[in-house]
């Protein structure tokens, strides 16, 4: 039970290595769920509001990347920046970017299938509304999201707890270097690999707590946003 | 019309999910069989060992041979066996694993982790026997009474290694010390296991007798597995201390070669350890024992001696067998 | 959309009467609209007539896909507008397309005047999806007659309002139009407000055109045709008339 206490010391006073992994377990969550949403949330507006010829496979192909095991991400993308790889010569693999780009493979999906979703019961009445009030497609998308707002917050949180939690694309793509690529679930990996299990388990309700901290900003926005 | 659209939709799901059981029962089944027919095998095999030119046969086929005893299946038939991510990434293992289960009629579980979670899983009775190579965390294994005893048997060198290029010119250096030195000088990227660790302990020694503490933006350290960081320093190309074993097993992939060969402050010994069945409840001491027992014989020293020869051109293990009583 | 008919036709300058043909639409076997050609003279006020189910919204919805235009020149009013979660005066400045170029102080004024013409200022803060059904139409007419508008196009505007409602929307309405002599298309099941604000009816039954021509025919229908069916059946509903 020490090594317990002695984690949330360190960590309360100030300790530098927890709070760079720490630091850089946010940095990495905000870059990718931020980058998934950018790209997410027109996806899934549009989609909604498109019919086309394959839709529905389109669909489904979505969804089911929805479920991409975090393994092949981040195999997938180990071979792309491998120097042996496509993309060796950008020197990516083992650092930041190499690990949100893998958990935006994972999350992306994610947040477009369920925006879609979201958006799909209101896009038709809004679209007959807007029809015809010369505005541009933008501005439509726009306001569709806006309508939406509610779902699409929980769509973010749910993002944004996928891209923390995320263990197996991160330690392949990032290599969990010390200072460098090191964040919060492959330290615990590597805690428990050397038998440090109180510091693990340590870690693990830090990460909870953070976890906690951004869901209870979150449902402050929702009671602000309400009225 | 909506009713009958969602009978054909009913009709749909179950014959796809009827498909999809059928396929994965005979999975399951599968699984239970390999258990059962593995122990079906060995005690079948065990009543004709005498007969070294006895076919690999199916269970069916050697079972309907049977007449006279066979040996009874153990009453644990599980042994858990902890051993570290280097010994895994080498391949020895699963060799073996099945000659011992084929001889004993025990089923062996290899878990591999680092070496500090290794021990661990032996404090805390998760384990039966270790395999390890830490001597100086094995020794307080066994001191703190969780370990019945440690039993060197067999060993192979640490070896520096690095990309083609050499920028540190390692290959000029006679020993570690002077090699680690060449490397800090020419601040040349080098990967440390940093886990704590057999390999990262050693590591970390001969930093300690060259009077050097490495940091600074050359020193890696990346806290995983010995095959995995082999990899990343074939990506960095980058210096690393490793075992020769899994340095040749990965050889392929990462591209690396051997800057410093092996010399006498680079060994590392292997032991078993047996863990103290007073200590914890569930632990069986007589597979643990089946298993020490293997390793110290003839048949697996001759499979460890051989393993990697074909392969490699030089053996990756050295073995000693059971240490010499004094 | 290869079919030429069907293509939306620009209207740049609405001064010609535009003729639409072929306005047809098949719903699970069934023939929802049958209309082979249907003429719309510029400044006429049309009532689209006819009882629910009779394919007056298709009818709407066909004309406004066939007929496109640039900054909004083209207003569609449908039978349950969307109130969306902004202001109310953001939602009528919805109306105001960017294409047009106005300042913002010409676009507030704009908003002004709606809101004071539909009785909506002091709902001007509020949010539009908390607005009771009355005000939620209020607020999607002002939205339609904020800018002048070649065509205005309503599907059942007057249906949900109480009567003090009503007589601002139709007051609203009959400015705009005597100011922009727009033409306008209005469905309704309400004879009092066809007779009160068209001068043209069209009379549609299961999608097809029975009866069209000046309202003053609504006096004096063919007897036991649909029309006067139509007219007994209203006129039992509503014995203000």
């Amino acid at each position: 039970m020490t090594t317990f206490q002695s984690v949330f010391a360190s960590f309360l006073s100030g300790d530098g290595e927890l709070y760079r992994i720490l630091g850089l377990t946010v940095c990495m969550t905000l870059l990718s769920t931020g980058f998934s949403v950018l790209a997410g949330f027109p996806s899934g507006a549009l989609l909604a509001s498109s019919s086309f010829p394959g839709k529905k496979l389109l669909r489904r192909i979505i969804q089911t990347f929805m479920g991409l095991p975090p393994v092949v991400a981040g195999l997938f993308v180990f071979l792309l920046l491998s120097r042996k790889g496509p993309l060796g010569d950008l020197s990516l693999l083992f650092s930041l970017p190499a690990m949100v780009i893998a958990q935006f493979l994972l999350i992306f999906p994610i947040i477009t299938s369920l925006t879609l979703s979201a958006i799909e019961s209101k896009q038709s009445a809004i679209r007959q509304t807007i029809s015809t009030l010369g505005l541009p497609r933008y501005k439509m998308y726009l306001l569709m999201l806006w309508e939406c707002r509610r779902s699409l917050l929980t769509v973010i949180l749910t993002g944004f707890g996928r891209a923390l939690s995320e263990v197996g694309a991160v330690m392949m793509v990032g290599g969990n270097i010390q200072g460098k690529t090191r964040v919060m679930t492959t330290a615990i990996m590597l805690e428990t690999g050397k038998g440090n299990f109180g510091t693990a388990i340590a870690m693990g309700l830090v990460l909870l707590i953070l976890a906690f901290i951004v869901n209870i900003i979150a449902n402050h926005f929702q009671e602000a946003v309400y009225e | 019309m909506i009713k009958r659209s969602l009978i054909t939709h009913a009709r749909k799901s179950t014959v796809l999910i009827t498909i999809a059981l059928l396929v994965l029962l005979p999975a399951c089944r599968q699984a239970a069989a390999d258990t059962t027919s593995a122990v079906d095998t060995s005690i079948a095999l065990t009543s004709s060992q005498a007969d070294e030119s006895v076919p690999e046969t199916t269970s069916m086929d050697t079972t309907a041979l049977i007449t006279e005893a066979v040996v009874p299946e153990p009453e644990n038939p599980i042994v858990r066996l902890s051993t570290t991510t280097s010994v895994s990434d080498s391949g020895l293992l699963p060799v073996l694993e099945e000659i011992f289960e084929k001889n004993t009629g025990y089923d062996l579980e290899i878990i591999a982790n680092g070496t500090g979670a290794a021990i661990k899983l032996g404090e805390s009775g998760d384990a039966d026997v270790l395999l390890v190579h830490a001597k100086a965390s094995e020794d307080e294994f066994v001191t703190a009474g969780y370990g019945v005893e440690r039993i060197p048997f067999m060993h192979n060198y640490f070896v520096v290694a690095g990309a083609a290029e050499d920028t540190a010119k390692v290959a000029e250096c006679q020993d570690a010390l002077s090699a680690f030195a060449a490397i800090a000088d020419a601040e040349a990227p080098f990967i440390s296991r940093g886990d704590d660790s057999g390999t990262n302990k050693a590591e970390l020694k001969i930093w300690e007798n060259a009077g050097i503490t490495p940091s600074g933006d050359w020193y890696i350290s990346a806290g995983k597995g010995m095959g995995p960081c082999l990899i990343m320093a074939g990506e960095m190309k980058a210096y690393i201390l490793t075992d020769k074993a899994t340095f040749l097993a990965t050889k392929e992939e990462t591209e690396l070669q051997i800057c410093l060969g092996e010399s006498g402050d680079l060994k590392n010994t292997y032991s078993l350890i047996a863990v103290n069945p007073d200590k914890n409840q569930g632990v069986n001491s007589e597979g643990a024992q089946a298993w020490i027992d293997f390793m110290l014989s003839d048949e697996a020293g001759a499979i460890i001696t051989d393993f990697g020869l074909e392969e490699y051109g030089e053996p990756l293990f050295f073995y000693d067998g059971a240490p010499s009583i004094t | 959309m290869s079919d030429p008919q069907k293509r939306p036709a620009l209207l740049s300058d609405f001064d010609e009467p535009v003729t639409l043909t072929g306005l047809k639409q098949v719903w699970q076997n069934r023939t929802v609209l049958d209309i082979p050609k249907l003429q719309l003279i510029p400044g006429r006020r049309y009532a689209l007539l006819g009882a629910n189910g009779s394919g007056k919204t298709t009818l709407l919805r066909l004309i406004t896909e066939r007929l496109s235009a640039e900054n909004g020149q083209i207003g569609y009013l449908p039978q349950k507008p969307y109130a969306f979660a902004l202001s109310v005066r953001h939602n009528i400045g919805l109306g105001i397309p960017p294409g047009l170029g106005l300042s913002n102080e010409e676009k507030e004024s704009l908003i002004d005047k709606q809101l004071d013409k539909l009785n909506l200022t002091e709902l001007e803060a509020a949010r539009g999806n908390r607005l009771s059904g009355g005000e939620a139409q209020r607020m999607a007419l002002a939205r339609l007659l904020v800018i002048p508008r070649k065509i205005l196009l309503l599907d059942e505007p007057t249906s949900s309002l109480d009567l003090n409602s009503l007589s601002e929307a139709e007051t609203a309405l009959t400015a705009y139009l005597s100011s922009q002599n727009s033409l306008m298309v209005l469905s309704t099941h309400q004879l009092s407000v066809a007779r009160r604000l068209c001068d043209e009816m069209i009379f549609l039954d299961q999608g097809l055109i029975m009866a069209a021509g000046p309202i003053s025919g609504l006096m004096n229908p063919i007897p036991d045709s649909r029309l006067s069916l139509f007219l007994r059946y209203e006129r039992g509903m509503n014995s203000v008339e």
